[in-house]
């Protein structure tokens, strides 16, 4: 490893700086050959020394405030580049003063009047884009790698939200709720075969939904209210009048499309933590609008409330959560609150 | 008999496979969780008990515990991990949900010999 990135800032490795110096001494020597050949007509040394002693002084006084900045945090870039320009320029200036008196004799009356003006022009001129090239390379690299770091965010979201779908499948198909379900399945042949065929074909809809949840990104939200009905109905049959729901879709909007298994583990959780518990049972209702472009969407509950359901707010909760998130960003939002007299409200928001 | 099962469909099953069991086995009661058991429990004074584990409100384990000495309890669940709580509480029998008609036989032999 280079011994002077152990000291040194990223920005300010010796190969850092002596690739910016050769860079330097090419711009300069260009420079001195355009103005010999152009306006000056001075002899092709004198353009060369001056002209590299103003380049370096710029490209020195501005690194030097750069690594400054960037080790000490002192100052800002503007200041760097243009303190760093503007001081270079001056001493660029004098030691070309200096240089050219020494074979000239030159006045430093002389020298102000026709001399440091057409350095001080011509340093800003040619300084400026080497000032800027110099400390704007960092900024670009720092700008390019937050544009690779967002690259990155987006994928591992994307990548968490592919893991929990197949999670949600795998809740969904829990052992429990599938093994309960069958069970009540099979008491009800004894007593209610119609019964029995219904839950039999709800639980195949719910299913085929879940199924479908893994393979499309995004369904329509009539098909998952659909799917949330159909699992409601077979808690309806297991529980009876302790559950009752409504289902209202004001929005008008047939094809919207909707993620799928958003609303129904929103639904599981008001059931197993909220409703199931509570003895005498409750109703869960379900409202879609859709105003000024905002899609939204409220499960309601009459069940034991927040404080039972936070216990566990497992894979429901978090998930639809994260889902909604990497789908929709910032325009969507998920709010939980209490309603009196009992029971949970989840709101829903996309912005369409 | 008092029976004490949240979900109707189980309730009716349970009845419909108790049915052969008649009159031996009398069916004075049923209750949808445990609190309403315990109150059916004490005027009904019945001699034996099948408690569903999983009941909102006061579940089947802490029901039994209030019934523990005065009559005969059988746990009826879907779940089996309760099986030694349920033995701590002097449960005669655990059968696991779904309850065929050989494995309640079982338990009715138990029931009798007891």
């Amino acid at each position: 490893m280079d011994p002077w990135e152990i000291i040194m800032p990223e920005s300010h490795t010796l190969k850092q700086n002596l690739k910016y110096a050769l860079i330097t001494a090419v711009l300069n020597t260009s420079i001195a050959f355009v103005l010999s050949a152009s306006i000056y007509k001075e002899p092709i040394t004198k353009q060369l020394v001056c002209s590299n002693l103003i380049g370096f002084s710029i490209f020195a006084c501005v690194r030097s405030f750069d690594f400054l900045y960037v080790r000490k945090k002192i100052g800002n870039p503007v200041f760097v580049k243009g303190a760093g320009l503007f001081l270079g320029i001056i001493i660029g200036s004098l030691s070309s003063w200096i240089y050219l008196s020494a074979s000239w004799q030159m006045t430093l009356g002389f020298f102000f009047k026709n001399v440091l003006l057409n350095l001080a022009v011509f340093g800003i001129l040619f300084g400026l884009p080497i000032v800027y090239y110099f400390s704007s390379r960092r900024e670009l690299t720092a700008s390019r790698q937050q544009v690779q770091d967002e690259k990155i965010r987006r994928l591992t979201i994307e990548k968490e939200a592919a893991m929990t779908s197949l999670r949600l499948l795998q809740a969904q198909i829990e052992p429990h709720f599938l093994f309960n379900t069958l069970s009540t399945v099979l008491s009800l042949f004894e007593t209610d075969v119609e019964k029995a065929k219904m839950m039999i074909l709800d639980l195949n809809i719910f299913l085929r939904g879940c199924l479908d949840s893994t393979r499309k990104r995004m369904i329509t939200l009539e098909k998952e209210l659909e799917i949330t009905a159909h699992y409601m109905n077979i808690f309806k049959i297991r529980m009876g009048t302790r559950l009752a729901y409504s289902i209202e879709n004001q929005t008008g909007l047939t094809d919207l499309p909707f993620p799928p298994l958003i609303i129904q583990p929103l639904v599981e959780n008001s059931i197993k933590y909220g409703l199931e518990p509570k003895p005498e049972g409750g109703a869960i209702y379900i409202s879609c609008r859709h105003l000024s472009s905002v899609l939204e969407i409220i499960i309601e509950d009459t069940g034991l409330g927040l404080e039972k359901d936070m216990v566990n707010p497992g894979i429901g909760l978090d998930n639809v959560s994260r889902r909604l998130e990497s789908i929709y960003g910032d325009n969507a939002g998920l709010i939980i609150e209490p309603v009196e007299p009992a029971g949970t409200r989840v709101t829903i928001r996309i912005k369409q | 008999m008092l029976i004490a099962e949240d979900e109707i469909p189980q309730q009716d099953n349970l009845i419909s496979l108790l049915k052969p069991y008649e009159p031996r086995i009398e069916i004075v009661g049923t209750a949808p969780n445990g609190d309403d058991a315990l109150k059916l429990f004490k005027t009904l004074e019945p001699d034996v008990v099948f408690l569903d584990i999983k009941m909102p409100g006061m579940n089947g384990i802490e029901a039994a515990k209030q019934i523990a000495g005065q009559s005969r309890i059988v746990f009826i669940t879907a779940y089996d991990q309760y099986a030694v709580q349920a033995f701590e509480n002097e449960a005669i029998d655990y059968i696991l949900k779904p309850v065929t008609t050989a494995r309640l036989g079982k338990t009715i032999e138990r029931l009798e010999n007891h």
